[in-house]
């Protein structure tokens, strides 16, 4: 067995790092605490450089392959942490204002980092389900945060109740692969799978259960219940974290369990796939129509990710899985500009509904720009990074012969079109209540502009991405 | 062997019995005291399958804490049991009909005779065979070395579970009255007492604070 | 020694009458009850699966059980707290949320 413990130095870090918040917390007076997510950043920063400088081409498993240390985990680890580092950073104005008890708040942030990385890296069942459930844990502790806030409680509740429903889904599904297959390594699942003359009917149940388990957490549609009220209930950069971090970390397990330990059986799990696809995309982009909130849409919009996500999922047999990561991290960088965004304008409006945009380009011209930049990437207009990977994930379905699904997604983006436009519109041309400008905190203004170079750039020099993504995907395959 | 079956017969119509009653008992306080029972009984049949050690952890963990825990929380509550009967019916139709499709596809799967467990030879198995150790160490065996990662894993989900509940239900009262000790310390004679001289016969000047 | 298929029909069965307590039940606490009963549905599976096979699927158990409880400690906080903000914790009335 190999224990060269190093190789997970970054969690180490990271979960240090947790505990070294949650103890400052307890010494701090209360007008120090603003030490608390600078020595947050600092130490992501710290474990970014670590796994980059060390995990590098490395090609490892620990603990006899329950945890994976390889290009794919790397490139997530490394996503995860950048991401974990953002979202610490909206939160910092938001925090200030709107919540109590700062310490366990970045703590618990943390933790959710950790999870999230432990998902991408885990090669067998059990770690998977863990890391998840670390991750869901924080996540629920964190979207009820605001807790005087009713509609908080409300979100929070609806998303612990269904969130250990999904978990007992997940659950049975696990016991049933064990049970037929006697492990819960993906690789000795997949050679039991090749292997084996005639599925049993027992282990598509159990694969179906995990379908369905892991449809819960990533909330595709028949499964997606929960998600409009925990998005709307959760404080704004927490909303942030659960749509691009939480379902990014989902996707991470999704792909490598299935290009490592069901490929072998993949007719039967792909017409699944795209029947979710199909309605996730179609339903979550509709009901975005009739929204008045704008989490809210911002949930239902996410939601339809979801679909053009498993759709790629679907055509991971032919084209790999690189399109979904692209579209990950387009997807990562356009959310947290658009919740960044709304963030600044929550943070002194008060309103988080579409009709409070009204004039707010004029009030705050910067906030307004990035938050139409924002919009027009999710859309998928081109010169920015969305329209860049929707192109690779559409093409990549079209190449896998599933040239409708790739049809109905652009037709479900046209439907987006129209009420990202919408919000544009309260954005620039609706006259404002209130005419006084928002006035918007230099930590702020600085992450948007990182942001918004990232979605420029990356839209239209999208060569560095690709290759770092390549780099990853060779690793699952 | 006959006893054997008879033992697993008696526990297994008890776990489902009190699994039923859980759900379509109307007092919440009994659906609780069921579900003690149904964990009893599965107790019973970790014991026949071999796994004493889980056994008694399920006892002490569920019996021990969850349940206690249930049952202040139902307490608690003041659940209105009135509404809580109506609205069990309300949802017997769908409820009942997505219950029995998926209990009827479980028995058609597991039935159709397709679950002929054979244990694949390349899986490498981490557990020497159960005769050799005792239950407890074949555990631990795993737990404390393939598994210990995960291990510190369940204690930060614990951690987690811990911080977020007293976040979230912890408040300073502020309608209740408590001994302050530090301010009762740090009287002095002087802010405590106070001497005036009160005129015979005046009214009116001395008054208690 | 009764046969694994015994094992794994009452666990279906076990399962299948918590998964229908979830859609039937109105209160959050019940529901959380009928979890814990899909969840002792999952052990059973596991510990049958395992007593035929290898020691893990009792690894499985014994961390599906540190987790649920600490699921079920969690779940109360917040159903808890918004007993106290909405004085209720039927699912039903839970609605300032919707579509």
């Amino acid at each position: 067995m190999n224990n060269n413990f190093l190789l997970l130095l970054p969690e180490f870090i990271v979960t240090g790092l947790a505990f070294v918040v949650l103890g400052l917390d307890l010494f701090l007076p209360e007008r120090r605490k603003w030490v608390l997510p600078i020595v947050a950043v600092v130490g992501l920063v710290v474990a970014l450089v670590v796994s980059l400088r060390y995990l590098w081409g490395v090609s490892d498993s620990l603990y006899d392959g329950v945890i994976r240390v390889d290009g794919y985990a790397l490139f997530f680890k490394a996503f995860f942490i950048a991401l974990g580092g953002v979202v610490v950073l909206v939160s910092v104005d938001f925090v200030r204002r709107n919540l109590e008890h700062p310490g366990e708040y970045y703590g618990i942030l943390l933790f959710t980092v950790v999870a999230m990385m432990l998902l991408a890296a885990s090669g067998e069942l059990l770690t998977a389900y863990i890391s998840l459930e670390l991750l869901s844990f924080g996540l629920y502790v964190l979207v009820a945060y605001d807790r005087y806030n009713a509609k908080s409680n409300e979100g929070a509740t609806k998303y612990i109740l269904l969130g250990a429903f999904s978990s007992a889904l997940l659950l049975f599904g696990i016991s049933q692969v064990y049970g037929l297959l006697g492990t819960t390594r993906f690789d000795e699942i997949s050679s039991a799978l090749s292997s084996a003359d005639a599925l049993s009917p027992g282990l598509i149940l159990g694969i179906a259960l995990i379908i369905a388990g892991l449809g819960f957490k990533v909330a595709a549609v028949p499964f997606h219940m929960w998600a409009p009220d925990a998005y709307e209930g959760a404080p704004i950069p927490i909303t942030a974290h659960l749509a691009v971090g939480s379902k990014a970390a989902a996707f991470a397990l999704v792909l490598r369990l299935f290009a490592e330990a069901f490929m072998p059986i993949v007719e039967q799990w792909q017409i699944l796939l795209i029947g979710l696809a199909v309605i996730t995309m179609l339903l979550g982009n509709l009901v975005a129509l009739a929204q008045r909130n704008l989490k809210r849409l911002l949930a239902y919009s996410s939601v339809g990710q979801v679909g053009y996500l498993l759709m790629g999922v679907a055509a991971l047999a032919a084209t790999g899985s690189g399109g979904i990561m692209l579209h990950l991290v387009a997807y990562a960088v356009t959310n947290m500009a658009a919740f960044l965004c709304l963030a600044a304008i929550y943070n002194i409006t008060g309103r988080d509904d579409i009709a409070g945009m009204a004039g707010v380009a004029r009030r705050a011209p910067l906030v307004g720009l990035v938050f139409a930049v924002s919009l027009f990437s999710l859309a998928g207009l081109p010169i920015f990074v969305g329209f860049t990977s929707k192109f690779y994930l559409f093409n990549a379905a079209a190449a896998q012969g599933l040239l409708w699904v790739a049809g109905i997604a652009i037709f479900s983006s046209l439907i987006s079109l129209y009420y990202y436009l919408q919000v544009v519109r309260q954005l620039y041309i609706e006259p404002a209540e209130d005419a006084a400008p928002i006035p918007v905190p230099r930590l702020t203004l600085g992450v948007l502009g990182a942001l918004f170079a990232g979605m420029v750039g990356l839209g239209v020099y999208p060569a560095p991405l690709m290759e770092a993504v390549q780099y990853a995907s060779d690793a699952l395959f | 062997m006959i006893i054997q079956t008879i033992m697993f017969y008696v526990l297994a119509v008890g776990t489902v019995g009190a699994g039923v009653m859980v759900i379509a008992s109307r007092n919440p306080v009994h659906s609780v005291l069921f579900l003690i029972l149904a964990f009893f009984n599965s107790a019973g049949l970790f014991v026949m399958m071999g796994a004493e050690f889980l056994a008694m952890i399920l006892i002490i963990v569920y019996v021990g804490a969850v349940a206690v825990l249930f049952l202040f929380v139902v307490m608690m509550l003041d659940i209105n049991f009135a509404e809580l009967r109506a609205g069990f019916l309300q949802y017997l139709p769908i409820g009942g009909v997505i219950g029995i499709i998926l209990l009827a596809e479980l028995v058609m799967v597991f039935a159709s005779g397709a679950i002929e467990i054979e244990v694949p030879t390349n899986v490498a198995s981490p557990t020497p065979p159960p005769d050799e150790v005792t239950n407890t160490q074949a555990l631990g065996d795993v737990l404390y070395t393939r598994y210990a990662y995960l291990f510190q894993g369940a204690g930060f989900i614990l951690l987690i579970a811990m911080v977020g509940a007293i976040v979230l239900t912890h408040r300073r009262r502020t309608d209740v009255r408590r001994q302050r000790i530090a301010d009762q310390v740090a009287r002095d004679p002087k802010a405590a007492v106070r001497l005036t001289d009160i005129e015979p016969g005046a009214e009116g000047t001395w008054k208690s604070d | 020694m009764v046969p694994l298929l015994y094992y794994q029909l009452l666990s279906a069965a076990l399962f299948g009458i918590g998964l229908y307590g979830v859609l039937a039940r109105r209160s959050a606490v019940l529901i959380v009850l009928s979890i814990e009963l899909m969840l002792n549905a999952v052990n059973i599976n596991l510990i049958a699966a395992a007593s035929y096979l290898n020691g893990i699927g009792r690894v499985i158990a014994i961390f599906v059980i540190t987790v649920a409880a600490a699921e079920v400690g969690l779940a109360f906080a917040i159903i808890l707290r918004m007993y106290r903000n909405r004085g209720t914790v039927n699912v039903d009335e839970i609605n300032l949320l919707k579509w």
